[in-house]
């Protein structure tokens, strides 16, 4: 019944947003680096913007953010609005310094998602521009039904957070959803084949969807 | 809350890359769950991740003629208004400029809303986003009222934003998020205090029961 239910939850892929343009470099990630969602390194910047209005720290934070926000723009697409948007995204932070909580959020992670939200926004302003003008909805390269499950992995129970997920698994999840790459891209990117993409982000999807958020709640 | 999206939807709308439509009806259950606000500010982690590995060439960023932009920054921000304009929903990815129908949803003020009768026991109100992937509306069931039996030719996803109602498969209450596609054939039922949900499809219903074909015709009006 519980199997029933969790599968009916499952649904077919429904990315709708322009696809990935221009290529982005990123950071080789060898296997023992494992990124930091909790690094503190940008905190005391951020929370000195907040507290004081500290420009010194904003332009430190301005120093290493702008250009990456800017490249993020332009491999989704937006490379002609980047820098509007990336001067948005400053804007916003530094209204909205206020409300950044140390201990929610990284401060990466903090700004990704004002630099989503902006996205958002511009994409949503111009659908509404061209809406005479249909465009098809975007269907997907995802793997059908029948596609073999690769074999559980870290069965770990008592984690509840994305750390489950081996280093390789978290980094096809991340160029797959947040990269906008097609599976064929990471596949070549990472020299694997296909097959071992795709079978790598459902045999992420099936640990995030048994264990993430934990059951505590 | 037993009901939520599926990780991958949530994937999805945490990366910005859901229909209006959907990060709407995400959106409003994202807010009022716990569960998932714990598992989205995790895949957000990634987001951040993603922008933190981003490599930049150091001759790049000189000839973007970083101190001029910064100065101009600078000044724009002397100049930005001081008004407080936060929305509660300012975490959720949701745009801007949808977020007047998602406050008067989740404020309940339904009496807004252009109802549409469809049974004596059945209502609906359309909700123009001006876009047309998909099709969100409001339906509203009296006490106990039996929803024709039905399938969807594509997939709807349901928000329960006031009463419940039930199916074979379970019980569904305020707050939670209930997907169906063709392979479900159900024929809900509402709770005693009727329900009031928001639906969002990329097909119409299709209903298979003997009133059917009439119920067909009366929602294509």
């Amino acid at each position: 019944m519980q199997n029933a239910l969790e599968k009916r939850q499952i649904t077919a892929n429904l990315v709708y947003w322009p696809k990935r343009v221009n290529s982005i470099k990123q950071r080789p990630m060898s296997s023992t680096t494992k990124p930091k969602p909790n690094s503190d390194d940008w905190k005391v910047h951020l929370c000195a913007v907040s507290h004081n209005q500290d420009k010194d720290a904003f332009r430190a934070l301005y120093l290493h953010f702008a250009p990456k926000i800017k490249a993020f723009y332009a491999s989704h697409g937006l490379t002609n609005k980047s820098e509007e948007m990336t001067h948005e995204v400053f804007m916003k932070i530094w209204q909205k310094a206020k409300t950044y909580n140390p201990e929610k959020a990284a401060v990466a992670t903090w700004i990704f998602t004002i630099v989503r939200n902006l996205r958002i926004d511009y994409l949503r302003k111009k659908r509404i521009e061209e809406t005479s003008e249909e465009e098809p909805v975007l269907t997907s390269s995802e793997p059908g039904p029948d596609e073999e499950l690769q074999a559980d992995r870290s069965r770990s129970s008592l984690l509840s957070n994305i750390d489950l997920l081996d280093d390789e698994q978290r980094h096809v999840i991340q160029k797959v959803y947040f990269e906008d790459k097609s599976h064929s891209d990471v596949a070549k990117e990472l020299e694997m084949t296909l097959g071992t993409v795709k079978s790598r982000v459902r045999s992420a999807l099936k640990i995030m969807r048994s264990q993430m958020g934990g059951k505590e709640i | 809350m037993n009901y939520h999206p599926d990780i991958e939807l949530l994937l999805k709308y945490t990366s910005g890359k859901v229909a209006p439509a959907l990060s709407i009806i995400i959106g409003l259950h994202h807010h009022s769950c716990r569960e998932c606000q714990k598992k989205i500010s995790e895949l957000e982690s990634i987001g951040g991740n993603t922008l933190e590995s981003i490599e930049v060439e150091s001759i790049e960023v000189e000839s973007m003629g970083v101190d001029e932009q910064f100065d101009k920054l600078m000044q724009d921000i002397e100049y930005l208004s001081d008004s407080n304009e936060s929305s509660a929903f300012d975490e959720c990815a949701i745009a801007q400029i949808d977020l007047d129908i998602v406050n008067t949803i989740y404020n309940k003020q339904f009496q807004t809303f252009d109802w549409k009768r469809l049974t004596s026991k059945i209502f609906k109100a359309e909700i123009d986003l001006q876009d047309e992937g998909m099709t969100i509306e409001l339906l509203r069931f009296a006490p106990n009222a039996k929803i024709p039996k039905h399938t969807h030719q594509g997939e709807e996803f349901t928000l329960v934003l006031d009463g419940s109602f039930r199916d074979s498969m379970g019980e569904y209450r305020e707050g939670e998020f209930v997907v169906q596609d063709q392979t479900t054939e159900h024929q809900p039922i509402a709770g005693k205090d009727g329900c009031i949900c928001l639906a969002v499809t990329n097909a119409p219903l299709k209903f298979t029961g003997v009133a059917g074909p009439l119920i067909n015709w009366f929602i294509r009006q």
